[in-house]
């Protein structure tokens, strides 16, 4: 068991060096990008300030509130970024035949899959996301506590796990019809509006559907809440260090198993 | 009884036959309307999200600016039709055609390159007037609210307003993708400018809320009369009266832009290096 992890350890490790080096081959689009992500995601916290300065608090949540609440989310988006943006691309995986030389190999697909690829432009997003939670963390008067530290903790790890598990289960439509990119545009433009946003200004069954049929609700809103001591409409009965990583567990699971389920029907289109 | 067994096979090949062929079409279909469905979706999510935004902004609030909460969500609808109508892909096709060296044989043609891209941009445009503005038209007007314009004139400048900047735009990505003849590997300078049109230009963020001080800075430059001038005419911010102004500003920037890119253009020709085989 030991020697086996071991060993799954040293493959990531190498995937790792290799997606380094392809990715400092092209240096012009990390300089483009690391101008490109603030100004993208400036922009929406601008216009939260903007909103709120000129007009009124956004559904009772003043603007540190509202940075609050975006800064967690886009932490998750960020280590999301990171790790798995791969699923983004499992269309061309599955049109160029990628997924042949993996299928040959003694390993989990699912795994070789995951660690394929660290993505190192994401940590531009991490650091964005970082600078506006810790800047929201100063304006709320967040209490630094050992019990808000693991609270923050678990909550963002739960978050990138259902953040990249919706990501694996809608763009591994593309194993059965050939086609899911344009998808994963459509989920990021969702998970951005309803993570960033407090999830009251939406009509009630929106929440709803957020909350119980794709669990996006849990990423930040509801932790945010939590923490802000905000109404958040549907209460839980214990608290969002559990519920967060717990479902995120959950739906990992899911991902890899629909993963897998479609990995059954995949034909090598690739040459 | 052999009659009758070969009678099943044969039913049942002929059935999976029809079964494929639906399915194949199913494949078809999905192929060519995947990405128009997706889209739309994309679309109605960015614009639904931004009316529930601003419904949040505006409860018990009349007016901010001089804007009303109905002229605001026109605003925002609009600037969503406009967005998927603005579609650009000139820098996409000619960075191609430069790193596989392909730009090579395009000199040799009897038709201007960029007249080329332009007539295939309007064309992309045109079919998403089809294919993304009118659903989106549709569904916003029986939910939300019709995207009415304060009068017929204002209608009428917003189209022509919204003409020209579709040629601003176009103008600017050209000129950004004539680098591409000088540095070969332009990186994602199209993302670069993306970021910049979106927070400059009032797509998402109307400049009359931001101070006063960057408003000034930000009328300098071109990007606010890609958005923000034909929406204002659109709403009735800015009265057909005052529309002259910053569409002559819009049809400068034309102008300058053209100069420029004839300009840049003639020199490109000259460093034309094939990279490819």
């Amino acid at each position: 068991m030991l020697e086996n992890v071991k060993y799954y350890i040293s493959v990531a490790l190498y995937y790792f060096k290799l997606s380094l080096q392809k990715q400092f081959e092209y240096p012009a689009m990390i300089i483009s990008c690391v101008f490109m992500i603030p100004m993208m995601y400036g922009t929406g916290i601008l216009l939260l300030y903007f909103m709120v300065h000129n007009f009124q608090p956004l559904g009772g949540w003043s603007f540190p509130q509202l940075a609050f609440l975006f800064g967690i989310g886009y932490l998750s988006h960020g280590l999301m970024m990171v790790f798995s943006v791969q699923n983004w691309w499992i269309e061309s995986y599955v049109l160029r035949g990628e997924f042949d030389r993996m299928l040959l190999r003694p390993l989990s697909v699912f795994f070789q899959f995951t660690v394929t690829y660290i993505n190192f432009i994401g940590l531009v997003d991490v650091l964005v996301g970082l600078t506006i939670f810790l800047y929201s963390c100063k304006l709320i008067n967040f209490v630094w506590s050992l019990h808000n530290i693991i609270t923050i903790a678990f909550v963002i790890i739960g978050g990138v796990l259902i953040r990249s598990s919706i990501f694996t289960i809608f763009c591994s439509v593309a194993f059965w019809t050939k086609r899911s990119e344009s998808l994963f545009l459509l989920l990021n433009d969702m998970l951005e509006r309803t993570t960033q946003y407090p999830m009251t200004i939406y009509p009630y069954f929106v929440q709803f559907m957020l909350t119980f049929i794709v669990p996006i609700a849990f990423i930040s809103f509801y932790p945010a809440c939590e923490i802000l001591g905000k109404d958040g409409r549907i209460v839980f009965p214990l608290e969002m260090s559990v519920y967060t990583p717990i479902i995120g567990i959950v739906m990992f699971i899911l991902a890899n198993m629909f993963f897998n389920l479609g990995l059954k029907k995949y034909e090598s289109a690739g040459s | 009884m052999l009659i009758e067994f070969n009678n099943e096979v044969k039913g049942y090949v002929i059935m999976s036959a029809y079964f494929y062929l639906a399915k194949m079409k199913l494949l078809v279909f999905l192929s060519y309307r995947f990405e128009v469905f997706t889209s739309l979706g994309t679309n109605l999510i960015v614009v639904l999200a931004n009316i529930y935004l601003w419904k949040a902004a505006y409860k018990g609030i009349d007016s901010v600016a001089g804007v009303k909460e109905t002229q605001m969500l026109t605003y925002t609808i609009m600037s969503t039709l406009l967005a998927s109508f603005f579609s650009v892909n000139i820098e996409h096709a000619l960075q191609e055609r430069i790193t596989h060296g392909d730009i090579a044989i395009d000199f040799f043609r009897p038709i201007s390159i960029l007249l080329k891209y332009l007539a295939e941009d309007i064309g992309i445009a045109i079919s998403s007037i089809l294919s993304k503005l009118m659903p989106l038209l549709v569904i916003m007007t029986v939910f939300v609210q019709p995207p009415v314009p304060d009068s017929p004139m204002a209608f009428v400048l917003f189209l022509l307003s919204a003409v020209f900047s579709f040629l601003i735009l176009w103008l600017i990505s050209a000129l950004i993708s004539l680098l591409c003849f000088w540095v070969l590997q332009l990186g994602e300078m199209k993302t670069v400018k993306d970021g910049i049109v979106l927070l400059l230009s009032g797509k998402i963020i109307p400049l009359w809320l931001f101070p006063k001080k960057i408003q000034r800075m930000i009328e300098i430059l071109p990007f606010q009369y890609v958005y923000q001038t034909p929406l204002s005419i659109y709403i009735g911010k800015v009265q057909p009266e005052q529309a002259i102004v910053p569409m002559l500003i819009q049809f400068a920037w034309i102008l300058l832009f053209t100069s420029l890119l004839c300009f840049g253009w003639s020199r490109a020709r000259k460093r034309v290096l094939v990279q490819g085989g």
